[in-house]
């Protein structure tokens, strides 16, 4: 009641307000304040003194330890290490949001909660509280037969996010046709033994026909800068066999990532930046250097009550130029890039793709429809234009994940069009 | 706190532009920190990040099936899915995605020719667009309908005055109609090919049949099976040679992609209404160019219609066609009626009156199927025999008190300028009370060439509308110039009771030339508590006019179950004609061992549910090596039980305990002739087409006190196989045994059997088996049963000797896990031993291990296995058999 009179009073005796730049002004001020360890900090009327103005910054505060409910699996203090609050950092306000979206990016959890924030009783430390709900993470997918003669036919893909809340994640492949052989996997561990980095390794074999195999083992350490900015350091060796000789590079890349897309999967606003150079050594002196360069930029954009845009652009290329590169170097698009293809129908050495997409975005869905450009190199060398446009819907609910996509390309007629169902069920 | 106390009241006298210091965060919003915050209670729901929607409701599963066997492996995935849900609110979806028999892969990719069913439908207020599979129907005009399921976008409006929808989509399919007369003593069996021959895949539920003009409800009057177009009558229609039979319906055809449009709206205002219709369909250029049978086609139409209450009513319609667009000349059609307020069946006094007309250009091509009937019943003409036509058609009538209605009907029909066919009747209904009586006498006058056609007809017919007993008379004559028909029938119907309805009726026609028929015909449908039947009779006996020799069709159908607590019986007697296309199972090769199903050369039999099969079930297809072959059918069949104890009231003894059973079977085809009595010798059997006769009877003692189940069984069964195969098997069985329980957790079950076997065709021969088999069950804690169980089987110098022991663990709720090992011996092995007793073991000792589960894990997985090793001591013949199924249900 006192402030509707204030207000009316307000009204009464000031015929002129106080300009716009005061006020942001004294917002800017403000804020400098309250991400720099005085989340307390006031400023009092702008318009009375314009050119000093009043602050009471409060006490100091640093961040205490991020909590989280109780019934989470994940490990508390590995959370409270990516939060990216650290103990005793002065506290920054704008981060209790930033840490949110870095959290939710991880897709191990199907919700954070905005922080709810707490004092410690005994000191200045303020403590967030994360509220999160954590998806499934399990999934094994495939089918298998052992026989005499024939071994070992069949497919298995096996993958564990988090598991049991540290942050492990490990992934398993194996695919075997009359065909081809190919096994993978994939393990990632955070913060080992307490250092700062997270480390990687990769390895696969894969073996075509007896004629041609490859083997590659790669190991990367990873450092988060910030809630955005990450970097990756990967090294490895690779070695090739086809029929009369055999061939082993040396590789190392190094993977600059700014994300700052929402959440993940269906994100709806930020944008994300990706470039991943490598440089592979020369096997003897006729076989040259090889190097390749990847680089993505994605653009998510809200625009009108549930409307949202994409947009995307792509490119990778490998040097030199028309080597003879094996298929599991060059760049699979189909099935990856362009939907509208057989996977695995289009391989490239050099491509760029720019995509845009709409999309209606629900709780845990999402309608879209895309159009996609490229302009590739195949394995002959020729630059080719390629071009697509579909729809479709993607949902990921507690236990299951679906993407489904219906996709033409420039030159298929209507019944041609390729759908293309993606189904995990997670336990 | 001391400071905002002191800055508002600085705001409230100096400076009030703020009222309050400008401030993130306030130390009293932030409360202090106590580790039970952790705790998680009711009141802390999960925050909802945007709860203004529901969440899609997904629906369906995916599976996943693999077969290990001998000699390869076979994968297969299924995919169904379904989602429907509020996308934004007033917004709804619907979607659905069947793909089975996929190639294996995480991603599964198929091209939209391939896939089974995919539909997006997006629902809001009155409007809908579903894109995918849809139907458009539209029967709104009647000289052209739309009914056509596609692939492609819809569009539908269905609002309270305008309506509308719009279609465009494209499909393997081909528009068929046909025509043909019904048989005597045949209901089923009809072929709708082109042809009369051909096997053909019709379109599920794309067909309209007419008997006689009138439309026929599918499931109820009729049955359609979609392969191979067989069509069969239900109930109580019994087409003859005078009942003209119409189909339309799509064939799915190879290769050749139609395309197809349509469009239609309608309005309407006070009583006005306007209905506009167009519909197109071509195929592209470089396809039809391989199939010049097809044709594109396109009608346009429209039709007014006004409704003036007590005035009465008029439409008009006009109608486009083009057939063929290289023609370029569209044929036209119009139609039009007036007609008085009062319908001809209403009981008011007072005017009818009732006109309608057409007129249609040779050029059109139309399809109505009821217009071609009415041209038949009608003008006696055969449809598109007068291609360019105008047709009037007037009635008139007053009805008076006392429920005399006296009425004059004329019609013309002929060419533009040369109205060459003439009809003129007169009659009178009378309908007092619940009797309807009515007299007419018509005729008909043609200008044929190359002799002119005059056609007098006289009919008298009066019929009980109500009340359960209703018995109803006619009589039509016919006089065409010196030909002259004679038809008359009496019938009753009965019952009319909610459990009893039925009707009778007999019919005679005296035709020209001493050709004559007669017909009796009943049919009865009855529903009771404990009891259900059906009865269904046709008796024909017709002469011709050629050779004057008699000949009898019979159409019989009986029915009756009977359920109460001391007896259950079935009863089932049919006889009758059907043209034979028996759908044969077609067994698809796979990599040997894989499959479940396996040829026995001996017997030319396959063998179902065997271990290391070479072939798997691919469904059903006709088998035409037969012919168009008419066989005549006669099947009995009744199967009963008994309780003495309870029927009698007996509550002690063994009388309670006993309960007798008793089923016989006998069914035959035969082209030669009807069997009018169910075979039951098997030498009929043998010299038919093919049949089965069957015979068993069962004496079952069940004490629960005792926990004690005994069982005594005996039969006999004598079967021919239809189609190429021929062959003939019979079978003698005798066999006891009983279950008892002994405590809480023992079982033992002993039992012995004795067949004999007899093989006619291909290779004769006959073998006594004799069988003895004990088997002990103990129940352990945490669900866990194992049974060993010893089997013992000789025929003559054979020795089959099975030891084996067997151990299933359950989950409530979950599943079960088996796993069994038996060793077998055989001795005493010869050539010519069939399958059935052999088993498919070889002379030695054999192992054999099974395992399989089944789990329900989280009520989304569900999870199938299956193992099965089998090896032969001494020699290399090992086999392994893994069979898996995994299906991941979404909800």
């Amino acid at each position: 009641m006192m402030r509707w009179i204030s207000l009316s009073l307000i009204l009464v005796l000031h015929a002129y307000p106080c300009t716009s730049q005061d006020s942001a002004h004294a917002r800017h001020v403000l804020r400098e304040w309250t991400n720099n360890g005085f989340p307390f900090a006031q400023v009092l009327d702008p318009c009375v003194h314009r050119d000093s103005l009043v602050l009471v910054p409060g006490e100091g505060w640093v961040w205490g330890t991020v909590e989280l409910n109780q019934d989470a699996q994940m490990d508390p203090d590995l959370f409270a290490r990516m939060s990216l609050l650290e103990k005793g950092a002065p506290v920054r306000l704008e981060d209790l949001e930033k840490s949110r979206r870095h959290l939710l990016r991880t897709s191990w959890f199907a919700e954070v909660s905005p922080a709810k924030l707490y004092r410690s009783p005994t000191r200045n430390q303020m403590i967030p509280f994360f509220r999160i709900r954590e998806n499934r993470s399990g999934l094994v997918e495939g089918w298998m037969s052992l026989q005499e003669g024939e071994g070992f036919l069949g497919r298995v893909f096996a993958q564990f996010d988090n598991i049991s809340g540290k942050g492990r994640s490990l992934q398993i492949q194996a695919e075997s046709s009359k065909e081809s052989r190919k096994a993978a996997f994939h393990y990632a561990e955070p913060y080992p033994l307490g250092w700062p980095f997270s480390v990687g390794v990769d390895g696969s074999i894969w073996n075509l026909d007896s004629t041609q195999s490859s083997a590659e083992l790669f190991l990367g350490i990873g450092w988060q800068q910030n809630f955005e900015w990450s970097y990756t350091i990967a090294s490895g060796v690779r070695e090739v066999q086809s029929s009369d000789q055999r061939m082993t590079t040396y590789w190392g890349n190094l993977l600059i990532m700014r994300d700052g897309r929402d959440r993940l999967p269906l994100p709806r606003q930020g944008w994300m930046w990706d470039l991943d150079v490598g440089a592979g050594s020369p096997d003897s002196e006729e076989d040259p250097a090889k190097a390749k360069m990847q680089s993505s930029l994605a653009i998510w954009l809200p625009l009108v009550n549930r409307l949202g845009a994409g947009i995307t652009l792509e490119s990778g290329t490998l040097w030199p130029r028309h080597a003879n590169w094996l298929m599991p170097e060059l760049y699979p698009l189909a099935g990856e890039v362009l939907h509208s293809y057989w996977p695995g129908s289009l391989l490239s050495q050099s491509f760029v793709a720019t995509s845009l997409e709409l999309h209606w975005m629900l709780q845990e869905a999402r309608f879209f429809a895309f159009a996609t450009g490229v302009r590739a190199e195949d394995v002959l060398g020729s630059w080719n234009w390629l071009g697509e446009y579909g729809f479709g819907w993607e949902q990921h609910g507690e236990g299951v994940g679906i993407d489904l996509r219906l996709a033409w390309s420039k030159k298929s007629s209507f019944g041609q069009g390729l759908i293309g169902v993606a189904i995990r069920t997670r336990f | 706190m001391r400071i905002r106390g002191l800055s508002f009241w600085m705001c409230f006298a100096l400076y009030p532009a703020w009222a309050e210091p400008l401030e993130f965060l306030q130390l009293d919003s932030v409360p202090i920190w106590n580790p039970g915050f952790l705790q998680v209670t009711e009141e802390d729901q999960y925050p909802v990040l945007d709860n203004d929607s529901t969440p899609l409701e997904i629906n369906g599963y995916k599976s996943f099936r693999m077969v290990t066997g001998a000699d390869g492996v076979s994968v297969e995935q299924n995919l169904r899915l379904g989602i429907v849900g509020e996308v934004h609110p007033g917004w709804f979806v619907e979607a659905r995605l069947v793909d089975e028999g996929l190639a294996p892969g995480e991603v599964r990719v198929s091209t939209l020719d391939q896939i089974d069913e995919i539909y997006f439908r997006l629902l809001h207020g009155k409007g809908r667009i579903t894109l995918g599979n849809f139907s458009f129907n539209q029967d709104s005009l009647s000289l052209v309908q739309v009914n056509h399921a596609s692939m492609g976008a819809h569009l539908e409006w269905l609002g309270d005055q305008a309506s509308g929808q719009w279609s465009l989509g494209r499909d393997p399919v081909q528009r068929r109609s046909v025509a043909f007369w019904g048989r005597d003593g045949q209901q089923g069996g009809y072929l709708v090919a082109p042809d009369g021959i051909s096997d053909i895949a019709v379109v599920p539920g794309s067909e309209r049949v007419y008997l006689n003009g009138k439309p026929l409800q599918a499931g109820v009057d009729y049955w359609l099976n979609p392969v191979g177009g067989v069509l069969d009558f239900k109930g109580l229609l019994l087409p003859g040679p005078r009942d003209y039979i119409q189909v339309e319906f799509e064939e799915h055809t190879i290769g050749g992609v139609q395309q197809f449009s349509a469009g239609h709206a309608s309005y309407r205002t006070g009583p006005l209404s306007l209905h506009l219709l167009g519909s197109g369909s071509w195929y592209p250029a470089q396809e039809s160019d391989t199939a010049l049978q097809r044709h594109g086609q396109s009608d346009w139409g429209g039709r007014i219609a006004w409704n003036a209450g007590d005035l009465g009513s008029l439409w008009l319609e006009a109608v486009l066609g083009k057939v063929d667009s290289a023609s370029g000349i569209p044929g036209k059609a119009y139609a039009w009626a007036l007609q008085g307020d009062k319908s001809w069946e209403e009981r008011a006094r007072g005017f009818r009156f009732e006109y309608h007309g057409s007129l249609r250009d040779s050029l059109f091509k139309g399809k109505q199927m009821v217009q071609s009937y009415e041209d038949l019943s009608r003008w006696g003409l055969f449809p598109e025999s007068l291609p360019n036509r105008t047709e009037h058609q007037l009635k008139l009538g007053f009805e008076f008190q006392g429920n005399w209605l006296p009425w004059v009907e004329g019609g013309l029909l002929g060419e533009p300028g040369n109205m060459a066919y003439r009809n003129a009747s007169i009659g009178i209904d009378h309908k007092p009370g619940e009797v309807l009586s009515q007299v007419q006498l018509g005729i008909l006058d043609a200008k044929e060439d190359p002799v002119d056609r005059r056609r007098w007809e006289l009919v008298a017919k009066s019929e009980d509308l109500e009340g359960w007993w209703r018995p109803r008379s006619g009589l039509l004559g016919e006089v065409s110039g010196v030909r002259m028909e004679m038809h008359a029938w009496s019938g009753i119907g009965y019952g009319d009771f909610s459990w009893l309805t039925g009707n009778g009726e007999v019919r005679g026609e005296w035709l020209e030339d001493s050709a004559w028929s007669r017909d009796f015909r009943h049919s009865l449908e009855m529903v009771g508590k404990t009891f259900q039947g059906s009865s269904l009779f046709q008796w024909k006996e017709s002469a011709t006019a050629l050779d004057r020799t008699s000949g009898q069709s019979w159409i019989s159908d009986q029915q009756l179950h009977w359920n109460t607590e001391s007896v259950q019986s079935q009863f089932t007697h049919r006889l009758g004609k059907t043209q034979e296309h028996p759908l044969v199972p077609n067994y698809k090769r796979v990599p040997a061992g894989t499959g479940d199903i396996l040829y026995d050369s001996l017997t030319g039999n396959y063998v179902e549910n065997v271990d290391m099969g070479d072939f798997v079930l691919d469904g059903y297809v006709r088998e035409d090596s037969l012919g168009d072959q008419i066989l005549a059918e006669t099947a009995l069949e009744w199967e009963g039980w008994i309780s003495p104890g309870s029927l009698l009231g007996i509550r002690k003894g063994f009388l309670r305990d006993l309960r007798l059973g008793l089923s016989a079977a006998s069914s035959v085809r035969d082209s030669m002739g009807v069997h009018w009595i169910p075979a039951w010798r098997t030498h009929e059997i043998r010299q038919a087409n093919d049949g089965s006769l069957k015979l068993a009877g069962n004496v079952e003692i069940m004490n629960q006190a005792a926990d004690f189940l005994g069982t005594l069984d005996a039969g006999i069964s004598v079967a021919k196989q239809p189609g190429g195969y021929g062959q003939i098997e019979d079978e003698k069985r005798q066999g006891f045994g009983f279950e008892k329980g002994i405590g809480e957790t023992w079982r033992l079950e002993p039992r012995y059997a004795r067949t004999i076997f007899g093989l006619l065709e291909p290779t004769p021969g006959e073998w006594t088996m004799n069988e003895w088999e004990f088997a002990l069950e103990k129940e352990f804690p945490m669900e866990i049963r194992i049974k060993p169980k010893t089997r013992y089987r000789t025929m003559e110098s054979l020795r089959l000797w099975q030891q084996s022991l067997s151990i299933t663990k359950s989950f409530q709720d979950h599943g079960e896990v088996q796993m069994g090992y038996s060793l077998t011996s055989l001795s005493g092995f010869r050539e010519l031993i069939p399958w059935k007793i052999t088993e498919g073991y070889a002379e030695g000792l054999s192992h054999r291990f099974e395992a399989s589960a089944n789990y329900d894990f989280q009520e989304r997985i569900r999870l199938q296995f299956q193992y099965l090793f089998r090896s032969l001591q001494g020699s290399n013949s090992q086999s392994h058999r893994l069979s898996g199924e995994v299906r991941a249900f979404f909800q």
